[in-house]
């Protein structure tokens, strides 16, 4: 077994702030009466700011800052997030306190190449989530979260090495009770190596179990089982924006997070997402949505995101965002496909330029086109989705590249009237569609008109309406119609 | 020592260099279809990776037939070919006549000039798309640099269809076309700009052989 901590020490901060670049000096306080700082950004570090210290105090240092509440419930819906997004790297993401989880890699050693190259992968997967986390892996979860908390960003694959790893650390990492701690520093016991190193007796004697507790489950003497966190089916997640925005880019920017987040949970459950919806919450107006539906399931982060900013450069918000939710509305398992004998030919481009195309063009803008069996021209093909496929059919006769949306009268059509048009092929008699009200019965020819241009022609007996012939009145002899339907390009 | 004479072949092989008494040999290119084309364009076909200007005045004098065995290799060897806002439909029984493969052929309708550019760009781009042909009634010449550079990208081959005012204007396109139906009721090809030298001389495309493979 191997268990992998990720501790936030910034979580409070990040919590709150992650959807907007960070500029400004900004902290976090906590406590009713005399609050004090719990965590702060770099810019309220240089100004001399440190954690613990009164607001009051902050705040005659830099008046700038701005100092938030702690908010813990954002707080644990944060630790949630990443625990989606761990998925991916192990079966059971758990929570460990209020700003750790821990999760068991051993599993994925393989997978990812080593547990270096997993603790790597996982150390740069997390800021784009716009959160900083301190890494520990070590046989048990508990002497994990105490590296992790003591930011000993280190591995211990075996339990003989843990307790000599574990030794130097400060007692205050065994994150015991506070009364506890403050007699191990009384009796000037500073590391977990002193502790260790007390007798075991009269260590029971004077703690309890507590302490003993700890340090066993941290060494492996025993049991330490963990609670993993329950997911939900579909993934949904909500972001709070620091400021309310309506340009793209600082939209994006808190998208790019969701986005990132999504992906993992996908990649956790060997997914990808066919429909996603974004909600961006007004102030006083009801929220917008945009949904966003795939061709093929994806989870590939730059491909969601372009398509987002194709939709978000479009669309017309009411007001400013104050929040955006992102949620998950169809997924598909992601299935093995072959990949191409050639670089470059994979089928993903293919239908992320369609995705691309209908993104930003609308669905029914972006068509393939297919024969369809019906004598009448202006019937015989069809459009349709891109991605299915299409059957071949041949016509029984010269066909041209164009087909006028309308038959045009000849005359119309042609520049000069007075000129000849000479056929060169033809009569093609076409009847059909006397069942229904669009009944044709007309004569095509090919046709040169004086300037080069080959041309379809048809004569028919009626003026050609395509919107169905209605009841004509019966002349004793019949008008001859000509019309340009095609154009041979 | 030996370095040299690689290096030198290496340089008079790139496409970029133009060499003025004949045409740029290697640029790569895809066969026309049409023998006596082939013979007058760069490399022997239509240019890959370039944008290609197609200047005709009216309609229906075969310029779209003179794409279509380019077409139809391409969508066969499963490449995309996209057409944008083209000016009437493009009528599937015929373009099946020609030996397009349909499942590969993608038409996109766009109605304003910058999003019409934008498709095509994207479209060109794509290392999936073989050819992109586009109507766009006009063209700014930055744009036309925009395409070029997209076309490099994917590898593509960009077919613009101009009306003959545009022949004018400047352009960084690889190949400029003017089409014209001649009294002998051929299609006259006249060759504004190629890679290595204009050509005085037109091609002459008789209507039966332009239609050959599929009237």
């Amino acid at each position: 077994m191997l268990w992998a901590c990720l501790h936030f020490p910034m979580l409070p901060l990040e919590a709150l702030t992650r959807s907007g670049s960070d500029e400004i000096p900004r902290a976090v306080a906590e406590g009713a009466t005399r609050p004090r700082i719990l965590a702060l950004n770099a810019h309220a570090h240089r100004a001399g700011i440190r954690k613990g210290m009164d607001v009051s105090a902050a705040m005659a240092l830099t008046p700038a800052l701005t100092v938030h509440a702690r908010n813990l419930s954002l707080e644990a819906q944060a630790l949630q997030e990443i625990a989606q997004w761990a998925l991916q790297f192990g079966p059971a993401p758990s929570q460990e306190g209020t700003d750790c989880i821990v999760l068991e890699i051993g599993g994925g050693r393989k997978l990812f190449g080593g547990v270096a190259a997993l603790m790597q992968a996982i150390g740069q997967g997390l800021p784009a989530l716009g959160f900083s986390a301190g890494l520990a892996a070590a046989p048990t979860p508990t002497a994990a979260s105490m590296l992790a908390r003591a930011r000993r960003s280190c591995v211990v694959a075996d339990t003989a090495s843990l307790a000599r790893e574990l030794a130097s650390l400060p007692s205050a990492a065994l994150g015991c009770s506070e009364p506890v701690l403050q007699t191990l520093a009384d009796i000037g016991v500073q590391t977990i190596g002193a502790v260790l190193a007390l007798p075991r007796d009269a260590l029971a004697r004077r703690f309890g179990r507590e302490l003993l507790d700890i340090l066993d489950r941290a060494l492996g003497r025993c049991p330490d089982p963990r609670l993993p966190i329950v997911l939900p089916e579909q993934f949904s997640t909500r972001l709070e924006l620091p400021a309310p925005a309506w340009e793209v880019e600082a939209l994006l920017f808190g998208c790019k997070r969701l986005i990132a987040g999504l992906c993992g949970w996908l990649r956790g459950r060997g997914m990808g997402v066919m429909r996603l919806r974004l909600e961006l919450v007004h102030e006083d107006q009801a929220p917008s949505a945009i949904t966003l539906a795939l061709s093929s399931p994806s989870r590939d982060p730059a491909h969601l995101t372009a398509l987002m900013r194709d939709r978000l450069e479009r669309t017309q918000l009411p007001d400013r965002v104050e929040a955006m939710a992102l949620a998950s509305e169809q997924c598909e398992r992601l299935v093995a496909r072959d990949l191409s004998l050639f670089p470059g030919m994979e089928d993903g481009e293919d239908t992320e330029l369609i995705e691309r195309l209908c993104a930003r063009l609308g669905d029914e803008a972006v068509c393939a086109l297919r024969p369809h069996a019906d004598h009448r021209p202006e019937l015989a093909w069809r459009a349709q989705r891109p991605t299915s496929g299409t059957g071949t059919l041949l016509p029984p006769g010269p066909r041209p590249l164009w087909l006028l949306a309308e038959p045009e009268p000849l005359d119309a059509f042609l520049a000069n009237a007075q000129a000849p048009v000479v056929l060169t092929d033809g009569p093609e008699k076409i009847e059909s569609g006397w069942w229904e009200a669009r009944d044709v019965c007309r004569d095509y020819f090919v046709a040169r008109t004086h300037c080069g241009q080959t041309l379809w022609l048809f004569r028919s007996e009626n003026p050609a309406t395509t919107a169905g012939a209605g009841p004509q009145a019966v002349s004793p002899k019949p008008e001859i119609f000509w019309h340009v339907h095609g154009i041979f390009a | 020592m030996v370095a040299m004479p690689t290096s030198l072949d290496l340089l008079l092989q790139h496409p970029r260099l133009w060499r003025g008494e004949e045409c740029a040999r290697t640029a790569t290119a895809v066969s026309s279809g049409f023998a006596s084309l082939d013979e007058c364009l760069p490399g022997g076909g239509w240019p890959r990776g370039a944008l290609t200007e197609l200047f005709t005045s009216r309609q229906g004098i075969g310029e779209f037939s003179l794409l279509m065995p380019l077409c139809a290799r391409l969508t066969q060897s499963s490449r995309r070919v996209i057409f944008i806002a083209p000016p009437h439909i493009p009528y599937a029984p015929a373009l099946a006549a020609a030996g397009l493969d349909l499942a590969r052929l993608l038409l996109i309708k766009a109605e304003s000039p910058k999003d019409k550019l934008w498709a095509l760009e994207q479209s060109l781009k794509s290392r999936q798309c073989g050819a992109a042909l586009a109507w766009p009634g006009t063209m700014q010449a930055n744009s036309l640099r925009r395409l070029q550079l997209a076309c490099e990208q994917g590898e593509s081959s960009g077919f613009l269809f101009m009306p003959e005012s545009a022949a004018m204007n400047a352009s960084t396109a690889a190949l400029r076309l003017r089409l014209l139906a001649n009294e002998a009721g051929e299609l006259e090809v006249r060759i504004l700009k190629r890679r290595g030298g204009t050509l005085t001389r037109p091609v002459r495309i008789a209507q039966t052989i332009l239609r050959g493979n599929h009237a």
